[in-house]
This record gives structure tokens, C-alpha cells and sequence, in this order.
């Protein structure tokens, strides 16, 4: 794992799914969008030290050489890479820190209407008593387990003060490739049957095919522990047993339903990926790079009108992608699809989607920074991500869940959603989760 | 078919298919260790699943993916053993 201080210039090359957020960035670039960034927020309990996170932060800093990175490629068909020269220094963490504040989503708001000029940025302020981190992130280098990972060895760091910095090699990439090419021919065939069977799916997204101008925009929704446990049986209940990720799939593409509906644009079917993260549960390593492979479901606009039926038809295909590999296999293809270059890439998915990419985004991340108890001398109290979104499509819903309470987080770019559209995307979302009405 | 093995050896693959091919780095992990308090999700549990199948040569219906069966080690080895019996 350690290189050792003396490396001054590496490279490494971008994973598969790496290919397809660069594209992404470009797309966002020429739309107006800026940087494709998240936020994660932590909320701490009292005793939190920020002498002991800026430390933390900048021996971080100074031992990740992909914090300084850029990204280059060699030549027009090349597979892109992280490039940087050293020294590495503490400037690849910024923090910031405030005045207390009314609310952490003001804070929110304030650090994603602000330039992407670093790799990664945490706001500290004071909110009614409690220290909120909020950290601003570049989907091209974290992916959401990535982030989460990250803020460990930062909090790990930070109990170790005395730790030296050593360049660390903790790259690298979750998942392996057939080794030779004719394996890989054979193994892409899973995935491109699956394509075929989807490319039946005429849909649309919220925000339309046309990349375009708007700010990102964000409504969390936070469930208490009881309404958590509620949500969680009845997912249970829904999906015949322990499967959480049809019922959250199906409920979030309700939600879209849902203002489909009022714009009376139905019937409308959907089609989006979920993905599969290649990191094993307690991994530390990789941190960095989009670790993650997708499994892509469809639903026809009849599966929609009831949560039950969409959760079973997401239930059945979940069961067919896993048992057949599908996420293997696609990662063939995202090698691939890597030598691309940008604007190509994107054109050649869009041209097959009508230009909408998908009908959302969507992720449940599962258990947020389950390993992390405690953040610079303060107990970790709650968090949740805010990823943003490109348009298009516009819109996505995103699930994390700490200390057994769900939090979920509806993001958007400015002018896709009215502020009635999202009122009633949440109280469809609400009311299916929590199954009233 | 399935050749009868022992509760025992049973008990020890499949902590050590646990151990290797869903978590990294839970040396405390033991047969009662709740898996879905540590962690195991959709995907996790699916890949158990194959790898189970794969194992021990038996099929897991849908009626036998439940909480109760998965929640540790020591309910997998009792659902194995009862599945290896009656695919006999």
C-alpha cells in the first residue's frame, strides 16, 4: 500500500464507471451545470475539535496524491488518467469555518451556489447547538461509499495525531476483468441481451433531452427511528422478504409518477440503473474512483399504478440481473466504453435513450459511515448525502440510513421541478413509504 | 445431488464464504453475528444466495429468502442442512 513520501509524479487510470461521470461532466460543462459535485453532511454530538480536523485534513491531504489530480488523457482513444506532481501539500482539503446558522440546509445551499475550485471541502458551522460538517465532494474522484470512506480515514487520522504522513496507494479498482479479450467477448454477451430486452422502453425524464442552464437544487426528507421501522417492514412485507432495493426503486419511480401526472403527460414508462457497489462491507480501500457497476430496470406505465406490483416486476428482474451477472458484464462494456472520448460517449448514449439518459437517478447507499462512531472528539449523531443531478434528466432520490433512521434526499436542477412538482413528488414518495393513503 | 456433510463443516463454509466474500475486515464475526446488523444488503444477500447454491449444490427458493433464515450463520447452516435432506 505505501509508496513512500519520495513519489513526486503519478498516474492512474480512470475505473469503468469513471468513464461514464466524465462524460457526464461534459455534458454538464456545455449545459451550464458546472461541476458535477455532492454534499454529505454530518451531524455531531458536543466535544467536536477543529484543530484536530484541520490536522486530520492535512496530513489526508498530503498522503492522497488523487486530491491533486487532474485528468488527462494521452492520446484521442487513450483510457483517461488521474494525473499529478508532487509535493503534495495540505490544500487538497479546504475548510472553512462559520458563524452558528438558522439551518443546515441554508449552509447547503450557500456551498453548492459556490465555485468547484477544490477536490474536496468542508464547511463547519453551529447550528442550535450542534457542529454540522458540510462536505462538498467531485463525483469524478468519490463515488457515495468513496465519500464515506474518506471521512473515516480523516476521523481515524484525527485519533492518531501523531501518525506520519506516508503517500498512500489507495487507489485502485473493487472489481476485476476477464483476463483476455475473448473471455471479455463472451462475458459482454449478458449484458448486451439485457440492453436489447430494454431498448423496448420508450421514456422520458422531468427535465427533458435538452441539456440546459439551472442550479442544483435539494428537499431532505428525514424519517424518524419509528417511521424507519416501519418503512423497512413494509419493504420486508413488499418483497416477499429481505430485498430493500426493488421496494425504494419502485417508490421512487412513483414519486416521478407522480408529477408525470400532474403535467398530464401519462402514461409514461420508466427506465433507470441502481448501482451495484463493488467495495465489500468494512473494505477501507479504494477509497477514490467510482467503484460501482449498474443493474438497469424498466417499468412499463401499468406497473406503475401501484407501488406493490412495480416493487414485485423491480423484485423479478433484480433477481434475473444478479443471478445472470448482469453487473460483471456491463463492466466489460464501461472498460470499453472508457477509450471513448467525451463527447462521443455521451452522444452515443443519449442518440439510444432520446437524448433523456434515464428516467432518474437513484441510489440507497445503505448504512452511512457504519464504522465511523466518532468524528474529531464528537459522536457521529446523523448523516445523509445530497448528490446533485444533471439535466437531463433533471431529477433523482436518493436513501441513507443512520442509527436506524432514513433520510432521503430528492435533488434537482433549477427550473425542472415547480415547487408544487416537488411537493408532490415527496408526498407521493412519504405517503408510499410509509404506506398511508 | 448433494453429499450429506456435517453441521459442523457446514457452519464452517459458510462463515468463511461470509467472511471472504461479503465483509472485509470483521475479525469479531462469528456464526451469531446478525449479518443484517452488519451490514449485509439486496446485493449482498443475493450473491450469498449464489454462492450458497454453488457450495453446497442445492437450490434456495424465493419461499427461503427470509430475515429469519439469513440473519446469521448459524440460521444459513440450519437452512442448508434442512434443504441438502430434502433434495435426498
Amino acid at each position: 500500500m505505501i509508496v513512500g513520501e519520495t513519489v513526486q509524479q503519478f498516474r492512474v487510470p480512470l475505473v469503468g464507471c469513471d468513464g461514464f461521470l466524465l462524460a457526464l461532466e461534459d455534458l454538464m460543462a456545455a449545459g451550464g451545470q458546472g461541476r458535477h459535485v455532492g454534499l454529505t453532511v454530518l451531524k455531531l454530538g458536543a466535544g467536536f475539535c477543529a484543530t484536530s480536523l484541520r490536522s486530520a485534513a492535512e496530513r489526508f491531504s498530503r498522503s492522497h496524491p488523487l486530491l491533486h489530480a487532474r485528468v488527462r488523457r494521452g492520446w484521442l482513444f487513450g483510457v483517461p488518467e488521474w494525473r499529478a506532481e508532487g509535493p503534495f501539500l495540505g490544500s487538497g482539503v479546504l475548510i472553512e469555518e462559520h458563524p452558528p446558522a438558522v439551518s443546515v440546509e441554508s449552509v447547503c445551499e450557500r456551498v453548492l451556489a459556490l465555485p468547484t475550485t477544490e477536490t474536496l471541502r468542508i464547511d463547519v458551522v453551529s447550528i442550535e447547538g450542534s457542529t454540522y460538517l458540510v462536505v462538498k465532494w467531485l463525483h469524478m474522484l468519490f463515488d457515495g461509499r468513496g465519500i464515506e470512506l474518506a471521512l473515516h480515514e480523516i476521523a481515524r487520522l484525527a485519533e492518531h495525531p501523531a501518525e506520519p504522513v506516508t503517500v498512500q496507494r489507495s487507489w485502485g479498482a473493487a472489481f476485476t476483468l476477464p483476463r483476455n479479450f475473448w473471455e471479455r467477448l463472451r462475458g459482454v454477451r449478458t449484458f448486451l441481451a439485457r440492453y436489447h430486452q430494454l431498448e423496448a422502453t420508450v421514456f422520458a425524464s422531468l427535465g427533458g433531452a435538452v441539456p440546459r442552464p439551472g442550479e442544483a437544487r435539494f428537499r431532505i426528507l428525514h424519517f424518524n427511528t419509528e417511521q424507519s421501522r416501519s418503512i423497512r417492514e413494509r419493504a420486508e412485507f413488499l418483497t416477499g422478504g429481505i430485498f430493500l432495493l426493488p421496494y425504494f426503486f419502485a417508490a421512487v419511480a412513483r414519486a416521478h409518477a407522480a408529477v408525470f401526472e400532474l403535467r398530464g403527460q401519462v402514461p409514461m414508462n420508466y427506465h433507470a440503473g441502481a448501482p451495484v457497489q463493488g467495495r465489500r462491507r468494512g473494505a477501507k480501500h479504494p477509497i477514490f474512483q467510482n467503484q460501482i457497476s449498474q443493474f438497469y430496470f424498466s417499468l412499463w406505465h401499468e406497473e406503475v399504478s401501484s407501488l406493490e406490483i412495480a416493487t414485485r416486476s423491480i423484485h423479478a428482474q433484480f433477481s434475473a440481473m444478479a443471478r445472470s451477472k448482469v453487473d460483471s458484464s456491463f463492466l466489460i462494456m464501461l472498460n470499453w466504453l472508457l477509450r471513448m472520448p467525451e463527447r462521443l460517449y455521451m452522444n452515443f448514449l443519449r442518440a439510444d435513450t432520446n437524448g433523456h439518459l434515464t428516467s432518474f437517478f437513484h441510489s440507497h447507499t445503505g448504512q452511512f459511515m457504519p464504522e465511523t462512531l466518532t468524528f474529531c472528539g464528537a459522536a457521529l449523531a446523523d448523516g445523509w448525502h445530497i448528490p446533485t443531478v444533471s439535466t437531463p434528466p433533471g431529477s433523482g432520490i436518493f436513501f441513507s440510513e443512520r442509527n436506524r433512521r432514513l433520510t432521503g434526499t430528492v435533488s434537482w436542477r433549477d427550473g425542472v421541478l415547480s415547487e408544487a412538482e416537488v411537493d408532490a413528488m415527496c408526498l407521493r414518495l412519504t405517503r408510499d413509504l410509509l404506506g398511508e393513503g | 445431488m448433494a453429499r450429506p456433510v456435517s453441521h459442523q463443516k457446514i457452519l464452517q463454509d459458510l462463515l468463511s464464504l461470509v467472511q471472504e466474500h461479503l465483509f472485509e475486515s470483521q475479525s469479531g464475526m462469528d456464526a451469531e453475528t446478525d449479518l443484517f446488523e452488519a451490514g449485509m444488503e439486496s446485493m449482498g444477500i443475493m450473491q450469498l444466495i449464489m454462492q450458497i447454491e454453488e457450495r453446497f449444490g442445492i437450490v434456495v427458493s424465493d419461499g427461503d429468502v427470509t430475515r429469519q433464515n439469513f440473519r446469521s450463520v448459524a440460521a444459513l447452516a440450519a437452512m442448508v442442512e434442512r434443504l441438502s435432506t430434502s433434495g435426498e
